[in-house]
């Protein structure tokens, strides 16, 4: 009423001000009183969880005892032996290794020795000793190994393979 | 009646902090008048009020002859009430009041209506002019208008003084929100050395005029002032359509000198009464810790003092 601009925004300013700071103390006061009101409930949760949390170990206490130490004595063992055997079930056994290089022999190969090895990185090595009559039936038997999936690599020597005829080889095969 | 807003804040008042509540501040030629008001739901409470005399001339006929004396003697006030806000009536004698009629527009239109006749009713330029308007029938307006040097020179003795203006508002509207009529009457205000008299009608001041003559001239001789008074209803129930002058009532200490009041009626062959400041204010049964007489001097304070 009847103000100069100038006061009218200086009244503006000031009340404004004044708004900005009843809202910090509306929401500081919002604050504490949640905070207060919150409280009980923290308490309540916090004394629950402590509780469980004791019961809890108590029931790990009684656990431990004598038979239940030998109980896990004995099932640590049967754990280990099924792991084991797991571990050898997905292996390749010897019968199926023979089986499979056998099965891929072809004419004028013989063979005289096998010779299977596990390797610690959990592979199979086998050498193949044997005669060939002709450097290429040795070169196919090679071939035919090596189309097999679960081989790795196959290690001829060079100088294996030096005759034509009536060669002396030794390989080495290495499965997955 | 209650807008929904005011039963609003009625129910969940703001914090002092927000609502700044704030003395009605009267500053006459003769004296300063403060009052301060506690709201209880909606009626008020006088929480203090102080009257300090002013030196001749510091204000002459409205104008502030000098800032710096006007704000010492405002600090005393603020001193005495511990006041921060108020709200300051503005003299009559200084003020320019006239009717306009306004063709039908938006309200907001209005105010840009009333610049463009500024300039054949107020004798200075539109553009150092304050004003403010009160609707009292359709499309007919009361406009009441400031010099806005006046206005600033009454801010800055407040500013001096460490006070803060949330407002000015004019003596006849002051009076109007303390006393409470809806007839076309005249109130007469008498202060020591001047008489302000205005026409009321539907709660909007439409005449106004302040002669030279206040208490210290009915002392000497009641018919001066009298005189006056006659002048201005004969004027106003000349040129008045309709809305004659039904009721005179008479405000300031004077009013209660001896004799007056039947004095103006014999005279004027109407209805004059003492008016009372405190009606609808105070609650019914309350005491008002001002003495009656007194209470005749605070009619704009007061009406300053509850606006909120």
């Amino acid at each position: 009423m009847f103000l100069p601009p100038t006061q009218k925004k200086e009244l503006r300013k000031e009340y404004i001000i004044r708004l900005s700071i009843v809202g910090m103390c509306v929401v500081l006061v919002i604050a504490i009183s949640v905070s207060v009101f919150m409280l009980p409930a923290y308490f309540s949760v916090r004394s629950q969880y402590i509780i469980a949390q004791s019961q809890l170990d108590a029931i790990n206490t009684k656990a431990v005892s004598p038979e239940t130490k030998e109980i896990e004595v004995q099932v640590k063992a049967i754990n280990d032996i099924s792991n084991k055997f797991y571990e050898n079930l997905y292996r390749l056994g010897i019968v199926s290794v023979v089986g499979n290089i056998t099965g891929t022999v072809p004419a004028g190969i013989k063979i005289v020795q096998f010779e299977y090895t596990y390797t610690a990185s959990s592979t199979v090595d086998v050498r193949i000793t044997g005669r060939a009559d002709t450097r290429d039936a040795l070169v196919l038997f090679k071939k035919n190994i090596e189309q097999k999936e679960f081989v790795q690599k196959i290690e001829l020597p060079v100088s294996d393979l030096a005759k034509s005829s009536d060669l002396t080889f030794q390989m080495k095969v290495v499965f997955k | 009646m209650l807008t929904h807003r005011s039963k609003f804040f009625a129910i969940f008042p703001p914090p002092d902090v927000l609502a700044m509540p704030s003395a009605g501040l009267h500053i006459s030629d003769d004296a300063i008048r403060a009052i301060f008001f506690k709201k209880n739901h909606s009626h008020y409470s006088v929480n203090s009020f102080f009257e300090r005399a002013l030196p001749k001339g510091l204000i002459d006929g409205g104008i502030i002859t000098n800032e710096n004396a006007l704000a010492q003697e405002l600090k005393k006030v603020k001193e005495k009430m511990g006041l921060t806000f108020v709200r300051v009536a503005l003299p009559e004698s200084r003020m320019y009041l006239f009717t306009v009629d306004v063709p039908n527009m938006r309200e907001d239109a209005v105010r840009g209506y009333i610049e463009t006749k500024l300039e054949e009713n107020v004798p200075i330029p539109p553009a150092e002019v304050i004003f403010e308007f009160d609707t009292y029938e359709k499309n007919k307006i009361s406009v009441s208008a400031f010099s806005e040097k006046l206005i600033q020179s009454y801010l800055s003795a407040c500013t001096l003084a460490g006070l803060t203006v949330l407002g000015f508002d004019t003596e006849p509207r002051c009076l109007l929100r303390a006393l409470n009529t809806e007839k076309t009457v005249l109130y007469v205000d008498i202060s020591d050395r001047n008489t302000s008299m205005y026409v009321v009608s539907s709660r909007v001041a439409l005449f106004s005029s302040t002669i030279p003559f206040g208490a210290e001239a009915i002392a000497q001789s009641m018919s001066v002032v009298t005189d006056e008074i006659g002048k201005v209803v004969s004027y106003w129930n000349a040129h008045a359509e309709k809305n004659s002058i039904t009721q005179i009532y008479v405000l300031g200490r004077a009013a209660e000198s001896a004799g007056f009041v039947e004095y103006v009626k014999k005279t004027l062959n109407l209805p004059v009464s003492i008016a009372n400041v405190w009606e609808g204010i105070l609650e019914k049964e309350s005491v008002p810790p001002i003495t009656r007489s007194d209470a005749l001097n605070y009619g704009v304070a007061i009406g300053l003092g509850i606006k909120e």
